[in-house]
């Protein structure tokens, strides 16, 4: 009991029969407006509990959602527990999902994600659903997917824009309402809720499940993008094996080429002694019978043996030149690297060429400053570039003169080779220094030569760390030219 | 007498040149055909100079040379080496072996023989 209605009962107890009545009753009035103002405010208070307990309850909801579909692996997950989740708050039997579908056919296809525990009674609805697909404006979810906002059905069997109103109404669904999950402005995703009675519409719980909506369209959203990263992630994968195993395959081809290219210099090694020997037979015997070694031979047979043995020797040329190029391109060719004078090489050179150029009445000339510096270098492989140059000079050149020049500059030789031969045209010297490569291929047959000569002395002198060019005109002679660095330390690497 | 010449070739068409070859000078030919043969031979019959090819079965020209500079009344000999082995190596492989001389095959029977000429004059 109140302390109020107490003492107002001991009042009136304790003065029954005194006249004070107009006193009595405006104490009477003063507790009785107290009262109604208290029985006010314990409502208000009581209001405000249930309120406090309402806003727990959501608040809890919205947690609970949150926490699972963080917890849950992919965007169907997170979906089911908020239809779970939305059913236990409110009591309601049936939730489902619908997703936007993304081909620009601007519909919502329904999905086999479903709260509810009655199965069998809800399984006509559930297939109708299943089977419909919603455009915009049409039925619950259509609607929801244009305003995209949350809407409530009072009694969907008595709505104008619920198609399945008819499978509806057999089980007894009746109320429902769905809101939109929302990835910024985009719908990807409409919940739908269906209770067995009619209900009014209850706007705090549609504000609630807007925020649910939204809730869920964030960790939607960072789903897709983390499924995003893991399938990139897993392509990426899978690119990253197919590299390794085409590195591998590169490998084992690297392997079997390097194999390859062992055998292919063994073979023409061998192919080289096989043919000197024959060859040897060839040209030995040849220059006996021209010297008579077997009784006189008359002249006219001489010619034509002069004629065997400058074939035989061209052969051998042709089999040196081929056996030299396999060796450089195998990276068998190991300079032998010694001290050497540059002015011995040409005036070698010079020598052995003379019985070439006099024949032809070319005067063969060497141009060699003083106090050259003492090389270091391969000598042998040096003098070949030399003799090639030189003789490719003679050869081509009727009348002039072949002249060799040596410059020293910068711990560089540059040795010039300059002819006044017939020169070479501007588009035959991109490719002098290529195999099998003559300025006109008819000289081949007409002047002799391999193709090879230009391509292997290239190849010594880049060996030297050297570099090689020419410059020339039509009818105005050639210069072809290399320098090499005055010490060679070690050979390069082509 | 006769200055004595020593071929060690395993092919007839070879030796054959170099018989011919020396067939018109003064030289005794004496011909082997084996590594084995060759050095043999080279005890047996003192000769005043050796021809020696590289690419014999068994016993090759490399260590045909070394064993027979290694014999004492033998290490004088002039020994001159005929390969067909173009690849770089080869010559001084052939003087590491103790050869005094380098012919590559193909070679100029008149050159050899002014070579042969000079280790015997």
């Amino acid at each position: 009991m109140f302390v109020q209605d107490f003492l107002y009962s001991k009042i009136l107890s304790l003065m029954p029969n005194t006249n004070h009545s107009s006193e009595v009753e405006l104490l009477r009035k003063r507790l009785e407006r107290e009262r109604r103002a208290r029985a006010e405010s314990e409502a208000i208070a009581e209001k405000a509990l249930s309120q406090q307990y309402l806003w727990q309850k959501e608040m809890s909801l919205l947690q609970s959602i949150a926490t699972a579909a963080n917890e849950s692996v992919a965007a169907d997950h997170a979906v089911q527990t908020a239809l779970d989740q939305v059913c236990t708050f409110t009591g309601w039997p049936v939730g489902h999902a619908y997703f936007f579908v993304e081909d620009n056919c601007g519909e919502l296809a329904p999905t086999g994600i479903w709260h509810g525990n009655d199965t069998d009674r809800f399984e006509t609805f559930r297939k109708v659903t299943e089977a419909t697909r919603f455009k915009e404006g049409f039925g619950l979810p259509g609607r929801v997917f244009a305003l995209r906002k949350p809407v409530w059905i009072i009694d969907v069997t008595k709505d104008a824009n619920f198609p399945r109103a008819k499978a509806a109404t057999n089980i007894g669904v009746r109320a429902a309402f769905g809101f939109p999950v929302l990835v910024g402005v985009d719908v990807v995703a409409i919940l739908e809720f269906f209770s067995d009675v009619p209900r009014e519409p209850d706007d705090r719980l549609l504000n609630i499940m807007a925020h649910v909506g939204t809730l869920l369209g964030r960790v939607i959203e960072r789903k897709r993008s983390q499924e995003a990263i893991l399938e990139k992630n897993t392509s990426l994968e899978q690119a990253l094996s197919e590299k390794l195993c085409l590195y591998e395959d590169l490998k084992l081809k690297q392997a079997e080429l390097e194999a390859a290219s062992q055998h292919k210099s063994q073979f023409l090694a061998n192919m080289s002694h096989e043919l000197r020997t024959p060859l040897n037979a060839i040209i030995g015997y040849t220059e006996l019978i021209l010297n008579n070694i077997y009784g006189d031979v008359p002249e006219k047979i001489k010619e034509i043996l002069q004629y065997v043995e400058t074939s035989g020797r061209h052969l051998l040329s042709l089999i040196n030149d081929i056996l030299d190029l396999s060796k450089i391109e195998a990276g068998q060719l190991k300079l032998s690297l010694n001290e050497y004078f540059i002015q011995e090489v040409v005036h070698s050179v010079i020598t052995a060429m003379e019985p070439l150029a006099s024949p032809k009445g070319l005067a063969l000339v060497a141009t060699l400053p003083p106090n050259l510096p003492i090389g270091k270098g391969d000598e042998r492989r040096i003098n070949q570039v030399l003799l090639n140059l030189v003789g490719n000079a003679i050869k081509f050149t009727e009348a002039g003169e072949v002249r060799v020049e040596v410059t020293q500059r910068d711990n560089e030789f540059r040795v010039t080779i300059s002819d006044t031969g017939p020169g070479i045209a501007h588009e035959d010297q991109k490719r002098i220094f290529d195999e099998f490569q003559q300025a006109d291929s008819s000289n081949t047959r007409k002047k002799g030569g391999t193709g090879l000569g230009l391509s292997i002395v290239k190849r010594i002198v880049m060996l030297h760390g050297g570099s090689v060019g020419m410059e020339s005109e039509l009818g105005q002679g050639a210069t072809f030219w290399f320098t090499l660095p005055t010490c060679v330390e070690r050979q390069e690497v082509l | 007498m006769n200055k004595r010449i020593l071929i060690v070739e395993d092919q007839e068409d070879n030796r054959r040149i170099l018989r011919d070859l020396l067939a018109h000078t003064n030289y005794t030919v004496i011909e082997a055909v084996t590594g084995e043969e060759g050095v043999n031979l080279a005890q047996t019959s003192q000769p005043d100079l050796i021809l020696m090819d590289i690419q014999l079965p068994i016993l090759d020209g490399y260590e045909a040379t070394r064993r027979i500079k290694a014999i004492p009344n033998l290490s004088q000999v002039p020994i001159i080496v005929i390969t067909s082995y173009a690849l770089s190596g080869d010559e001084e492989k052939a003087h590491a072996a103790g050869c005094d001389a380098y012919v590559a095959k193909p070679f100029s029977p008149m050159q050899l023989l002014s070579t042969i000429h000079q280790y015997l004059s």
